[in-house]
């Protein structure tokens, strides 16, 4: 997060300063790429510089705090996902392996297993991500948008079209579920 | 109870079992939570939140340069120099100017090129084939050893009554036309000066001892017509006596020499 100097950077950044735009970009890009590799994760990095190709043509219309900020960002980039999904599966020779995860964690059991006993060993990022994208989608989404995208329930119940006692409900159910799983990891060990 | 705009199933269910569980599950989700501080049963969880929100390394970073021409290129943004890092210098919108300025010239000068060398050869071809007018005709014939005027053509030439071709000798021309006179008397022109002419000279000369006749030596250019002796007078004063020659031969020409139909000259001379 940028905090107080978002104002200014922000400001800076829609008058072409390109060191603004970096420490924009420096502060959203990690977080955008992590909430992509939970939901797409085949076409993450792909659909992340999209999404800020896209951010970037509308720069300076934009008005708001860094809350509205993140909030366009990561709204730009699910709109992104949505869409190459629906370019998939029009696609009459799709095979099944070649649609993005989002749909694919709808089915139980496509998920690798040992993604908790990863995440124990080795406990970076990565694996991080990985235990989290076992968890169901939308626990998974939201845990993502609240955890590392920054976003508050209101905003993450506006960004999903669901309501805050929903989002407030996926993730505490996200997290049990979550702890669930690493507490059977640990057994299991 | 349900508020609205959330359903019964969005009933808030927390699967935690104490109240301070879901107080700490709520700074879990904000971030305001460390795993030392969490739940014994939350502390793994924290831990994967913790690690979530770990710095970028290097390859989450990679495509900075791919946003940064975005950010450049297709906002099409107002530059203003960085402060914290060094300006790259923006080549491609100050480059496509030149190029295409380059590219024009190069191709204007290389058409002006193929202008000039059609022009100049066309004209050459046409002074060899002896189809220039009459007095760029004689000019070719003069600096770049055309073939001279065709008498056909010099008849054909439209001519007023008594009048010889080309500027008046009496106009204003009348000077420079009296100066290529002196010079060719003097030095001889270029016909006059060529080695088969000079055989020839040397050919006559020996036919006309052979024949007792006495022929005194013969000056390349002596001989011919004199037109406006006053002008040319003036300018002889100045200089030492002529010799007389005592050439007689030859009709007098309006011009030093006449050409004949195959565009040779006719040398009065001999």
């Amino acid at each position: 997060m940028i905090g107080e100097d978002f104002a200014a950077v922000l400001t800076a950044a829609q008058h072409g300063d390109e060191a603004a735009f970096g420490v924009l970009w420096h502060d959203g890009q990690p977080a955008l790429l992590r909430y992509l590799r939970v939901i797409a994760p085949d076409v993450a990095e792909d659909i992340a510089s999209e999404t800020w190709t896209q951010v970037v043509r509308g720069l300076t219309r934009f008005r708001g705090n860094e809350q509205n900020w993140r909030a366009w960002l990561f709204t730009t980039a699910r709109r992104r996902v949505i869409d190459q999904t629906r370019q998939l599966m029009r696609r009459p020779a799709t095979s099944l392996e070649a649609l993005p995860d989002l749909v694919l964690t709808e089915l139980p059991g496509l998920r690798s297993p040992d993604a908790a006993d990863l995440a124990l060993e080795n406990l970076d990022t990565r694996a991080a991500i990985a235990v989290i994208a076992c968890l169901p989608p939308l626990q998974a989404e939201v845990i993502m948008l609240r955890v590392v995208a920054g976003l508050d329930t209101e905003m993450v119940a506006r960004l999903l079209g669901r309501s805050p006692g929903a989002i407030r409900v996926a993730a505490h159910r996200g997290l049990r579920r979550l702890a669930g799983v690493l507490a059977e990891a640990r057994v299991t060990q | 109870m349900t508020d609205h705009g959330v359903s019964d199933s969005d009933m808030p269910n927390f699967p935690w079992q104490t109240r301070p569980e879901v107080r700490a599950v709520d700074a879990l989700l904000s971030g305001t939570y460390k795993p030392e501080e969490a739940l014994a049963g939350l502390r793994p969880v924290a831990e994967v939140l913790v690690a979530l929100q770990a710095p970028a390394d290097r390859r989450e970073v990679a495509r900075w340069a791919e946003s940064l021409i975005a950010y450049r290129e297709v906002a099409g943004m107002p530059r203003r120099p960085s402060r914290s890092r060094p300006r790259r210098p923006s080549r491609s919108r100050p480059r496509r100017p030149r190029l295409i300025a380059a590219t024009v010239g190069a191709r204007l000068a290389a058409a002006a090129g193929v202008v000039v060398v059609a022009v100049l050869g066309s004209g050459i071809a046409a002074a060899y084939t002896g189809s220039l007018p009459v007095a760029l005709q004689k000019i070719a014939h003069v600096t770049i050893a055309a073939p001279g005027v065709r008498e056909s053509r010099a008849a054909s030439a439209p001519k007023g009554a008594g009048h010889p071709e080309g500027p008046s000798a009496s106009g204003s021309a009348a000077y420079g036309l009296c100066n290529a006179y002196q010079h060719a008397e003097e030095h001889g022109n270029a016909s006059q000066r060529a080695v088969a002419f000079r055989n020839l000279v040397d050919a006559a000369r020996r036919t006309a001892l052979r024949s007792s006749i006495t022929v005194p030596p013969i000056r390349p250019g002596a001989g011919q017509t004199r037109p406006h002796r006053r002008h040319i007078r003036h300018k002889a004063a100045s200089r030492p006596p002529r010799r007389q020659t005592g050439m007689t031969a030859g009709p007098a020409t309006e011009t030093p020499m006449a050409s004949n139909r195959d565009g040779r000259h006719d040398h009065p001379e001999l």
